[in-house]
């Protein structure tokens, strides 16, 4: 079987409200193996809405219409919403940024996995729970039984982003999209939670999409990077070459940072070329 | 005469079983015109210390004192011209219902400046912002410009002292480094001194001279920052968050600068 | 939002209209955007259409009126709907549709006064809570718990045989029932918004609670607070027609929507239009400003950011 697992062609969203519409998506293409993939971009560049309209999550009144958007054998495009349902979270999983509101707070933590996992499959409830701390131990929670029995808001924002994957990882998924998983955690707890998505990805041999905002982040930690801007993708390259970014975009955003080890007087100010709106 | 400065600074929420000790002993000079910035984690208390000096906490133990002055517990209005604050997200910071003059207007008339007018308008040239602003309403601006507002609505009564809150961490990229060029700027050219909470250690070498790390309550290290990028940095926690820091910024080759 | 545009750049966002050039031009013009919005959902539209109807019969009430509401006539009691009477007339010989449009006028009059009363004495009675909390939140809230634990119509009836049968004193009555819900919506609110960063901003300009409360928290408040008085004015009108057909509220002759029910309860068997015609009427009118306030809760809600 080809490793190759998602492959999207000429990707286009548009969302639809009353009269107005919004181009959000606009002619995105790429391919995904089993690799890491990063899009990346700023606020309103689309690249949350790509990973979204992958599992077709948006409301019904969105236009989703795609040269290709193949997904193995399934075509993503007119699968039905039951079809849908099969490969959401079985498949397809999804990780998002926060779990304080991604992770139900009446539920114990270990309960919401265990009922991800029976979601998918047949089993029993002491099975689903065995399965469950397995998975609490792959992402190196070192008390299994006690943290299966704590609720969202007793656990911290790191652990809570580990349960997350336990959750989405459980069963088995060939593809992960990752929304901003590391946004709303602290630098020290951030580097043990991709460690974590990490080893999971290379055991299994999933592709991994990973949303963010963060240029330096993506650079270090996938392998291919795809640059966003309003709705388009401007650049698409391996991570280690990201410093000899060709598009302007790039560039503009890599020199825009600010950085520890290159103390500038001034940062150079990103121009907008209205020329990007139409590439 | 230093402009800021935090004495043994204790302060602690909730009273028996739930008492939180949020602020241990923390001791901490600025210089006039000086930029210094505070680091640290969630729960650090960085914010916290800002928000002792701003006025919004009262009950802290300790002494602090602004431009030479010693704070009290119940804060004169005068307070409120040596020190203003800016705050973390643009889109909180200003009253929805409220255009952008009455924003900046209501401090004056609170403090009974004369010249309005005049005074807002140069306000906003001095933020990057014009005078088509004033009558907008806060959704009708980006974030960035919200924060200009937001700084533009601090400045307006010409305090001596800024205390920032995270200003960019809510911004764009893009948007960050306007903002970051905006705030070097407006120190040097109104001779201001800030304070400045961060997590981002190249947001807080870019803008500031000196920094203290905190971690739970505790300044556990100072040091210029110059010498944090030199690997001078003597305590654990601040050498983890330098490295964490680098991890996700393998540098820029010369070939990107500039 | 696409792409964030760079600050430099004079004119922020490509907007429809000009530049607002005045705090008055600025206000007038949000106050558009809601008055379109409200246009286009046909309910809403419905309910305001009924609720300007009120307004303009109560106002032009002697041009429309087609005779003396209360001037006596036997010889044509009970009289059905015909050309000469439009809506019939009830037993004293009176114009039913003169009485329903006088009668408008004293609905109007109801839901103005006990809005006027109710809106001011509920935002202050929250705020000043939600604001200083602890033993000053602790005493209204216990008031406000007093006067919510009664069911309103018999507070009401309780206040009525206190103070005396009457127009004015049903206003003090109802007002006096409705105004708990008010208080607590505008508490409910104040506590969320005391914490917010644009409230934390205005007190470190050294701005005094009075301030605060007036400027900053009553405006954020006030989209909820005019949604729940809308609401409420459906009940207010029913709990008024029920004073009135109680024969505790309007006093005769006033034609009053629910005094004429209660007269006309008697003759109600043959004489179908003396009860279904004030009926009717109060339906219609509580009926729209529910759609009324349904339409301004979708409009007004989402904004508040």
């Amino acid at each position: 079987m080809s490793s190759l697992k998602l492959n999207v062609e000429a990707l286009n969203v548009r969302f639809v409200n009353g009269k107005k519409e919004m181009h959000a998506v606009r002619d995105v293409s790429f391919t995904l193996g089993r690799e890491k993939l990063a899009i990346v971009g700023e606020s309103g560049s689309g690249k949350s809405t790509v990973g979204r309209s992958l599992l077709k999550l948006h409301p019904g009144s969105t236009q989703i219409t795609a040269k290709a958007l193949q997904f193995g054998d399934v075509d993503l495009l007119s699968a039905s919403e039951k079809a849908m349902q099969k490969i959401r979270g079985q498949r397809i999983s999804m990780i998002m940024q926060d779990p304080k509101y991604s992770l139900n707070p009446v539920v114990k933590v270990g309960d919401q996995i265990a009922e991800a996992y029976l979601a998918h499959h047949k089993a029993s409830r002491s099975e689903a729970r065995e399965r469950v701390m397995l998975m609490l131990e792959k992402v190196h929670i070192r008390d299994p039984k006690r943290v299966y029995n704590l609720y969202p808001h007793e656990v911290s924002g790191g652990m809570g982003q580990r349960i997350m994957i336990a959750m989405m990882v459980i069963t088995s998924p060939e593809v992960i999209i990752a929304d901003e998983p590391t946004s709303a955690l602290d630098v020290s707890v951030r580097q043990q939670v991709l460690n974590v998505l990490e080893e999971l990805v290379v055991e299994q041999q999933m592709g991994l999409i990973f949303v963010s905002h963060d240029l330096n982040l993506v650079r270090n930690y996938c392998d291919r990077v795809l640059v966003m801007y309003a709705g388009r993708v401007v650049e698409s390259l391996a991570a280690c070459d990201l410093q000899y970014a060709e598009h302007p975009y790039t560039r503009g955003l890599l020199a825009a940072l600010p950085s520890m080890d290159n103390r500038r007087p001034r940062l150079p100010v990103l121009q907008r070329d209205p020329l990007w709106l139409t590439c | 005469m230093s402009m800021i400065q935090a004495q043994s600074l204790n302060l602690s929420f909730g009273v028996g079983a739930t008492l939180n000790q949020v602020l241990h002993d923390v001791d901490l000079t600025v210089e006039d015109g000086e930029s210094f910035g505070l680091v640290g984690e969630s729960g650090s208390g960085k914010t916290t210390v800002l928000r002792c000096l701003a006025g919004q906490y009262r009950h802290w133990s300790g002494a602090l004192s602004i431009a030479g002055g010693a704070l009290q517990h119940k804060l004169p209005k005068e307070h409120f011209r040596k020190v203003q604050m800016v705050f973390q997200d643009p889109y909180g910071s200003l009253h929805p219902r409220h255009t952008i003059d009455t924003a900046l207007r209501e401090p004056l008339t609170i403090h009974g400046m004369a010249d309005r007018d005049d005074r807002i308008n140069d306000i906003l040239v001095k933020v990057g912002l014009n005078d088509s602003f004033r009558y907008r309403y806060p959704h009708q601006l980006s974030g960035g410009q919200r924060q200009r507002v937001a700084i533009a609505r601090a400045l307006i009564l010409e305090p001596r002292v800024l205390l920032l809150d995270e200003p960019t961490s809510a911004l764009d990229v893009s948007v960050q480094a306007e903002i970051l060029n905006l705030l070097a700027d407006l120190r040097q050219r109104e001779k201001l001194t800030y304070l400045m909470v961060t997590h981002d250690l190249g947001v807080v070498s870019h803008l500031c001279d000196k920094v203290a790390v905190m971690q739970q309550g505790r300044i556990v290290e100072q040091l210029d920052c110059r010498a944090l990028s030199q690997d001078q940095a003597t305590h654990d926690y601040t050498r983890m968050l330098v490295q964490a820091s680098r991890d996700f910024s393998a540098d820029c080759a010369p070939a990107m600068s500039a | 939002m696409i792409a964030n545009m760079s600050s430099t750049q004079a004119s922020a966002k490509p907007q429809a209209d000009t530049t607002p050039a005045s705090s008055l031009d600025a206000f007038y013009k949000s106050s558009l955007r809601v008055l379109r919005h409200l246009l286009r959902n046909p309910m809403t539209l419905a309910g305001l259409l009924v609720a300007v109807l009120l307004i303009v019969v109560a106002t032009f009430a002697p041009w429309i009126a087609t005779h003396d509401p209360v001037v006596q006539n036997l010889a044509n009691a009970l009289q059905a709907p015909g050309a000469a009477h439009w809506f019939g007339t009830d037993e004293y010989g009176r114009d039913i549709f003169s009485r329903l449009v006088y009668g408008s006028r004293i609905t109007l009059y109801i839901i103005t006064l006990v809005t006027i009363i109710v809106g001011p004495i509920g935002l202050f009675i929250g705020t000043v809570s939600g604001y200083y909390g602890g033993i000053v939140d602790t005493v209204f809230m216990r008031i406000t718990d007093i006067f919510i634990s009664f069911p309103s119509l018999v507070l009401a009836l309780a206040f009525i045989a206190a103070l005396g049968p009457g127009l004015e004193h049903a206003v003090v009555a109802i007002a006096l029932t409705s105004w708990p819900p008010i208080a607590r919506l505008a508490r409910a609110e104040t506590l969320s918004l005391r914490k917010a960063d644009f409230v934390v901003a205005v007190e470190l300009q050294g701005a005094s609670s009075t301030r605060i409360i007036l400027r900053h928290i009553v405006p954020m408040c006030l989209s909820s607070v005019i949604i729940r008085l809308t609401m409420n004015m459906a009940g207010i009108i029913l709990t008024a027609a029920a004073l009135g057909f109680l024969g505790l509220g309007a006093q005769a002759p006033l034609p009053e929507w629910g005094a004429m029910i209660s007269t006309g309860r008697r003759y109600m068997l043959e004489c179908w239009w003396l009860v279904a015609v004030p009926g009717a009427a109060i339906m219609l009118v509580s009926l729209a400003f529910n759609l009324l306030g349904d339409g301004l809760r979708d409009i007004l809600d989402p904004r508040s950011e």
